[in-house]
């Protein structure tokens, strides 16, 4: 199947005075059509940058470097989106690639009803008539289970549970019936059981809407959930992907393993927690060779001089290591 | 559990912080340079003659000998200027403190204990604060101006200029008070000081101890950008007449300048302009730069 | 909303009786007995004292406690603290010490020409702070918003008064551009040709500050989440400056802005004076100058109350602007 999205050697830095932090370290990956990918790493490791930079809306002093991003179009060859002048990607954005934020309490304008909100992604790439935008802004937020649509219309963001307004943000997202819906942590600052449910709600929208999805997180909880494929992160790289099932069952990096094991599971009786020893460098000081060499048990010689290079352990499994796991 | 006490590492660490950037070293150089002339003032030491009247000499443009001119009695510009940074920061200095002490005990005060100390002192500074403040000081600066107080059985004069500095000090608190009653309360509440109170710590040491570090910052930020305003205060009670008298300030000698500049006489005001735009530009560069360096939220961030 | 404005109203009791103590400290307690200056230099000692009767000065400061004791009501009331405060509450603040005329007839009388200078500047000088603002927040880090930056610096830094002395010995005075001062007899268009260049210099004046300032407030709402989400949604720049930030924005501006109303009544003391406008800003000058002890008190008075009033204005403006209040 042809991917909608495929985005290969994506590097983004962040400029601070002389100094320059690799957020994002050559990132390959691609999104298909009804599926959901997930992007999982502890904080700091570039998921969030990489998604963002897929939007083009990288904050200062941030700035993509090199890499493609290619979107791919009905008729026609794909299109590289990192070439593009901004006053077109504009028209990328909400339309092409939608997305929603890990913040619903502050990602909502606070003075604008939620219908104007609605509203406005829909009018910047359709000129639609009042009624007819009217009507397609109630659809949405039916479609995302919002109770009572039509009266909520005129509520403030200030009015709705954190959940709710989850739902509002996946509705702009979707306002115009995105090829790709980009969630970053769409559901970290939610209660357990809302969590469940608007991620339940994800899929069934992807599904409907026939989208591809990319799911930034770093519950592994949330990846299990919701997702076919999982790519895994550290320090700017992606070290590990597969599907989610045999990652879960067999994973072959170290980092990976590691963050499998801190999950603390039901029943088992001595759980290792914290099992990746150290800390997460910081990006000025990213170690030479293997990134992940300080911290892996099974660090040889060579890992601390040459970084893997990225090779196949299975159909569809990739890693970068030099001593995969079985 | 540890206090979050700022230790004199973070002092050291935090000024180094301020003064890496060129502007802020440069700047505070420049307000040294004002202190040590306001200093020079004050010992008389080989200070330049303003006083020796010379009529022949009246309004002559910058010389060799007069490199800012001569005013309207032939008095030398550039010693007038040097006598001036004496006042202005005499009157700045003074009620900067002033304004600091009271903002700081009052604050204090009132955000840590709470209750009736802290209404009543709520109660006077929203009362002075809605007091326009220009109205504020010129009240204070002309009642107290030539008044004679018993105190203690000692009788004081309040001379000119001192009034000047008392009624800036004592409306000027108002600000700061407000912001160092927010952070105690905030600060109060903590666990630091919760577990330091259980401890039997009496709130005097409380407050100097635990509280007092977190809000420094403040007082100096505070203190800085209320320097400026004084000096420009101080210019315009001196031009209503409520300030020196007899002996010059940049104030006088700006109001002096209103009626020289038709005749084409500019050395005067440019003299007093430039004395004031140096040390309030500086100041107000120095007081960003303290601000950036303080604030963590902004520490390597370009502004 | 009525039981609201009821209680905030009610709540600024404790400020009002504060604000007429300090003026009866400062200006009855450390300002002493006005019948000497009064008086003039030729009055007789019964003239002096028929004065001070008159004027309530024969009576004590302070309430007395022992008369309420002793049942004695009339003689608890009658002191010169209860004197100041019946006063000052219904706006009688007597004569000026200076021309004898009733002070809330010369308040009236100034209140004119003090807004017909102030209300331009403040509107104009408003509104090129914030559209300069907005430029440097549209475009920051840019050389245009570096630019501003500098200048708005340099600006503030300027004193006041040597702006007004350049500006009245250049631009009316040498280049005759303006006239040097006056203001018209009566009240009409001629007026703009005397405050044109008051307006221009107090425009100047509080340009840098007011830059600097709104530039601060409307950079920091940029770095919200809602303008990403905007940006996400693909809204382009111009929409999401003058969409959403503009209109979050004016919720720290207004706070800003309702301080500085009281300054429109009382209008600029220096710039009034300089250009001889007779409004209320020269009235003050014109006070202390000639050590008009009541003139400087009503007036104090007048613009703390000015000051609650605009105020209790925020409130109702921030719940218009801001959802999130309401008035209960």
């Amino acid at each position: 199947m042809n991917p909608v999205l495929e985005v290969s050697g994506l590097r983004t830095h962040f400029g601070i005075e002389k100094r320059v932090l690799p957020a994002v370290r050559g990132v390959d990956f691609s999104l298909s059509r009804g599926r959901t990918l997930g992007l999982v790493g502890e904080s700091g490791c570039g998921k969030t940058v990489t998604a963002l930079s897929l939007m083009r809306l990288v904050p200062r002093p941030g700035r993509i470097v090199a890499g493609s991003v290619r979107l791919d179009r009905s008729g026609g060859g794909p299109l590289e989106l990192l070439s593009l002048p901004e006053s077109r990607m504009r028209r990328i954005r909400g339309r092409e690639l939608g997305m929603i934020f890990q913040e619903p309490m502050t990602s909502l304008n606070p003075v604008f009803t939620i219908g104007e909100q609605v509203r406005e992604a829909i009018r910047v790439h359709e000129p639609l008539g009042k009624k007819a935008v009217r009507e397609r802004v109630i659809g949405l937020l039916r479609d995302v289970n919002l109770p009572d649509p039509e009266s909520r219309y005129f509520d403030y963001p200030h009015q709705l549970s954190g959940g709710q307004r989850q739902r509002v943000m996946i509705a702009i997202a979707l306002a115009c019936n995105p090829k790709v819906l980009i969630a970053d942590e769409p559901t970290t600052a939610l209660d357990v059981t809302v969590q469940a449910r608007i991620l339940g709600l994800i899929s069934r929208l992807r599904d409907r809407y026939e989208m591809a999805v990319l799911l930034v997180t770093h519950d592994l909880g949330v990846v299990a959930q919701a997702t076919e494929r999982v790519a895994v992160m550290y320090l700017g790289r992606i070290v590990e992907a597969a599907a989610t099932r045999r990652l879960f069952k067999a994973p072959a990096h170290p980092y990976t393993r590691g963050l499998l094991d801190s999950v603390p599971r039901l029943g088992e009786e001595k759980r290792r927690l914290a099992a990746v020893r150290g800390a997460v460098p910081t990006l000025s000081r990213i170690p030479a060779g293997c990134s992940f060499h300080p911290r892996c048990p099974r660090a040889g010689e060579v890992c601390r001089r040459e970084s893997p290079a990225p090779r196949e352990v299975g159909e569809g499994h990739r890693v970068e290591c030099h001593f995969p796991l079985e | 559990m540890t206090a979050p006490e700022k230790s004199r590492n973070y002092w050291l660490s935090a000024g180094r912080e301020v003064l890496r950037r060129p502007r802020a070293a440069v700047s505070l150089a420049v307000i040294l340079f004002y202190l040590a002339v306001a200093l020079w003032g004050f010992t008389g030491w080989k200070t330049p003659d303003w006083e020796t009247e010379n009529f022949e000499m009246a309004y002559r443009p910058p010389s060799r000998a007069h490199p800012f001119g001569t005013d309207i009695y032939g008095r030398d510009v550039l010693a007038k200027t040097v006598y001036g940074t004496r006042v202005a920061v005499s009157v700045a200095l003074t009620a900067s403190v002033l304004a600091l002490v009271i903002g700081l005990v009052l604050g204090l005060l009132a955000g840590y204990f709470g209750g009736w100390i802290d209404d009543l002192i709520t109660w006077l500074f929203s009362t002075l604060q809605s007091i326009p403040y220009i109205l504020l000081i010129l009240a204070f600066a002309f009642v107290l101006q030539d008044r004679t107080f018993t105190l203690f059985g000692a009788e004081f004069r309040i001379r000119g200029i001192n009034a000047v500095s008392l009624a800036l000090g004592l409306t000027g608190w108002v600000g700061l008070c407000r912001l160092i009653r927010g952070e105690a309360i905030k600060h109060r509440e903590r666990e630091y000081v919760l577990a330091a109170r259980a401890l039997g710590s009496s709130p005097g040491r409380l407050i100097v101890r635990q509280i007092l570090p977190n809000v420094v910052h403040l007082a100096v930020i505070t203190f800085s950008l209320g320097f400026v305003s004084y000096i420009h205060a101080e210019v315009i009670l001196s031009f209503l007449g409520l300030g020196v008298k007899h002996v010059p300030s940049w104030g006088v000698m700006i109001d002096d300048a209103k009626l020289e500049l038709f005749r084409g006489v500019w050395w005067q005001l440019a003299a007093a302009t430039a004395a004031i735009f140096f040390i309030s530009l500086t100041l107000h560069i120095f007081g960003d730069a303290v601000r950036d360096g303080l604030d963590p939220r902004l520490r390597g961030e370009r502004r | 909303m009525l039981s609201y404005f009821i209680r905030r109203i009610l709540y600024l009791v404790p400020i009002l009786i504060g604000i007429a103590l300090i003026t009866f400290l400062l200006f009855r307690v450390v300002g002493g007995d006005p019948v000497d200056r009064v008086a003039g230099r030729y009055a007789t000692e019964e003239q002096k004292e028929e004065l001070r009767v008159q004027l309530g000065f024969d009576r004590p400061l302070w309430p007395q406690p022992g008369r309420l004791l002793a049942g004695d009501l009339d003689g608890f009331a009658r002191n010169q603290l209860f004197g100041h405060f019946a006063s000052t509450f219904t706006f009688r603040f007597g004569r000026s010490e200076q021309y004898r005329r009733s002070i809330s007839e010369m308040i009236r009388s100034g209140a004119g020409p003090s807004l017909s200078l102030t209300v331009p500047a403040f509107i104009i000088g408003l509104f090129l702070q914030i559209t300069i603002a907005m430029l440097c927040a549209f475009r920051r880090n840019s050389r245009f918003d570096r630019t501003v930056v500098v200048l708005s610096v340099l600006g503030i830094s300027v004193p006041y008064l040597a702006l007004i002395i350049f500006g009245q010995a250049y631009l009316a005075g040498r280049w005759g551009l303006f006239p040097i001062y006056g203001y018209p007899e009566r009240f009409g268009f001629s007026v703009v040709r005397y405050v044109a260049l008051p307006v221009l210099l107090g425009v100047a004046a509080g340009l840098g500050a007011g830059v600097r300032f709104y530039r601060t407030v409307i950079l920091d709402e940029t770095r919200a989440d809602y303008v990403r989400t905007a940006r996400a949604k693909g809204v382009g720049e111009g929409g999401v400056m003058f969409g959403h930030v503009l209109k979050n924005a004016l919720i720290p501006i207004i706070t800003q802005v309702v301080v500085v109303i009281p300054f429109l009544f009382l209008g600029s003391l220096l710039l009034e004076r300089f250009f001889s406008i007779p409004g209320l800003g020269f009235m003050l000058v014109d006070a202390v100058a000639g050590a008009d002890w009541p003139v400087i008190n009503a007036l104090t008075f007048v613009g703390a109350v000015i000051y609650l009033g605009a105020l209790l204005v925020t409130d109702l403006l921030y719940a218009l602007v801001d959802p999130r209040v309401t008035l209960k």
